[in-house]
């Protein structure tokens, strides 16, 4: 028996998984919809609301509105007092069960809002023809500006992964809360040290110009981090947390 | 299956366990007595791998239980006193849950659903608090899990469940199988227990199967209460209708689980030495 990943046992847990959550993304989905159908509403009367630039609108709107709310939820019966026993004594490894959330709040919640804002655009836009005789466009599930916004989803999908796995309590809230305290030590610190380096004091002034090469080098370092290290370390860091949690965790 | 050596383990400053040691066999219905707060439930879940012991060994089906390897899980069914079945259909419960263990017995669990009168459809969450339990340990047992861990759970059960639960228990008792039940109950469940395995003050104070304690102690069930001093008697107290006293030296009548926990763990000592010489008390 393979103890740390098998293509099995990972097919159960998303069908369990599936089956489990199935109607809260119902009703999620659902909601979205009549949000988008009533703005559509409201804004074909207008005449400026519609076309494909809305429908991204609902996409990228829904990917960070559902998806952070959805993935700070990711573990919520790990740490609930009565669903914990459940959900560690599940023969699968940590592994796998971390694995099936992390695809279930990436790559199902994306093909998912793709699936539902493709078929909402022609709904809305089909009504719209009858209606008001006017149709605006239809979204595409290869909508190359929405597809753009996916990485930066998956950061903060990250962020909010970590968040779900490691508090016990108010996981959206603490995850706000978490991010925000270090983003403003790091500003912090950045300016401290902008200021140190640049003070007169120390015979230094920062001159921009000066430092196009190190600063493109930076740019760079800076964009494999946000991209790829970040959420590989918060998935990472999320996993080592489903291995270790204990059941008092949860009481 | 379970052979736990030298586990030390506590919540925060407080010292639960202090060297405890402690080996257990398959073909047993362990009774796992204790005062409240003395670490049953805490040692179901460090021998079932809910909790971590930072010092000293626990082991089960040859495999360290914190690891949570699913060749581990596979084999172990926990229910939890608090035990709370999800807000799914049973159906789908089964569905998707049963084909995590390839040993599970549809059969059976059909039959233990019957057994014990729980509807094998409509949502769980419906249910009242015993049907839920009823219906997860059914699906515990029909696992084929061969380290089975029951904490109360006799607890939220009617009258007919517990006599029905006793004797669903004896019969899915196999060779390979080991139960361990932790209970306040032992009115509902002497019948069923045997070895017993007293915790007491982090240590166990007891553990020897009820045919060893017939061997050493006998009780007596009297009017009026022994003299104090009178040779061979170990403890004594008031009963409805009367007193009992336990008594070294074998004897053939009744034990009374009841009056035996409160005669060990109101005078530890002296029945250290008793189980002494047999290895039954540690």
């Amino acid at each position: 028996m393979n103890e740390q990943l098998s293509l099995h046992r990972v097919v159960l847990l998303l069908r369990a998984e599936l089956l489990r959550s199935r109607r809260t993304w119902l009703v999620a989905a659902g909601t979205a919809a009549l949000v988008a159908l009533l703005l559509s509403s409201i804004g074909a009367l207008d005449g400026e609301v519609g076309g494909v630039g809305f429908y991204r609108t609902v996409f990228i709107a829904g990917l960070f509105a559902l998806g952070t709310l959805a993935t700070s939820q990711a573990f919520v019966d790990l740490h609930g007092r009565t669903t914990n026993t459940a959900f560690l004594m599940l023969p699968a490894s940590a592994l796998e069960k971390t694995l099936v959330r992390l695809a279930l709040t990436t790559v199902g919640l994306i093909l998912g809002l793709l699936v539902l804002t493709t078929v909402l655009s022609w709904v809305i836009e089909g009504i719209n023809a009858v209606v008001f005789g006017m149709s605006r466009g239809f979204f595409v599930p290869w909508d190359r500006l929405a597809w753009t916004i996916v990485p930066h989803y998956l950061v903060v999908q990250s962020l909010f992964f970590l968040g779900g796995a490691w508090f016990r309590k108010l996981h959206y809230i603490k995850t706000v809360g978490a991010v925000l305290l270090i983003w403003f030590s790091l500003v912090t610190a950045a300016a401290t040290i902008a200021w140190i380096v640049g003070h007169p004091i120390l015979g230094g002034e920062i001159r921009i110009d000066n430092f196009d090469t190190p600063l493109e080098w930076l740019t760079q370092i800076a964009e494999i981090v946000y991209y790829i290290a970040l959420p590989v370390f918060c998935w990472f860091v999320a996993w080592l947390r489903v291995s270790e949690t204990q059941v008092s965790h949860g009481i | 299956m379970v052979n736990i050596e030298g586990l030390k383990f506590g919540y925060g400053r407080r010292a639960l366990f202090d060297e405890l040691v402690l080996g257990l066999q398959p073909g047993n219905i362990y009774g796992l007595l204790g005062v409240n707060g003395a670490g049953k439930s805490t040692l179901l879940k460090l021998i079932s791998g809910l909790l971590f012991s930072a010092t000293g060994s626990v082991r089960a089906l040859g495999q360290d239980p914190a690891r949570r390897r699913p060749s581990f899980l596979v084999d172990v069914f926990v229910l939890p006193e608090d035990a709370q079945a999800p807000s799914m259909r049973a159906r789908d419960y089964i569905h998707v849950r049963a084909p995590f263990y390839p040993r599970f017995d549809h059969g059976a669990l059909e039959r233990y659903l019957r057994e014990f009168e729980v509807p094998s459809d409509g949502n769980l969450a419906a249910l009242s608090h015993g049907q839920q339990k009823k219906f997860l340990l059914a699906f515990g047992l029909a696992s084929q899990a061969r380290l089975v861990l029951l904490d109360e759970p006799t607890n939220g059960l009617d009258i007919p469940s517990k006599s029905l639960l006793r004797r669903v228990i004896t019969e899915a008792l196999t060779p390979d199988r080991l139960f361990v039940i932790s209970t306040h109950q032992v009115r509902d469940l002497g019948p069923l227990m045997d070895p017993l395995v007293i915790l007491h003050q982090g240590r166990v104070l007891l553990h020897s199967t009820l045919a060893e304690i017939s061997a050493r102690l006998r009780m007596t069930q009297q009017a009026s209460p022994p003299a104090a001093g009178t040779p061979g008697l170990l403890f004594s107290e008031p009963a409805v209708g009367g007193f009992w006293s336990v008594w070294q030296g074998g004897g053939d009548g009744p034990l009374d689980l009841e009056v035996l926990f409160n005669a060990v763990v109101t005078k530890p000592d002296v029945f250290r030495t008793t189980f002494a010489s047999t290895g039954g008390a540690a």
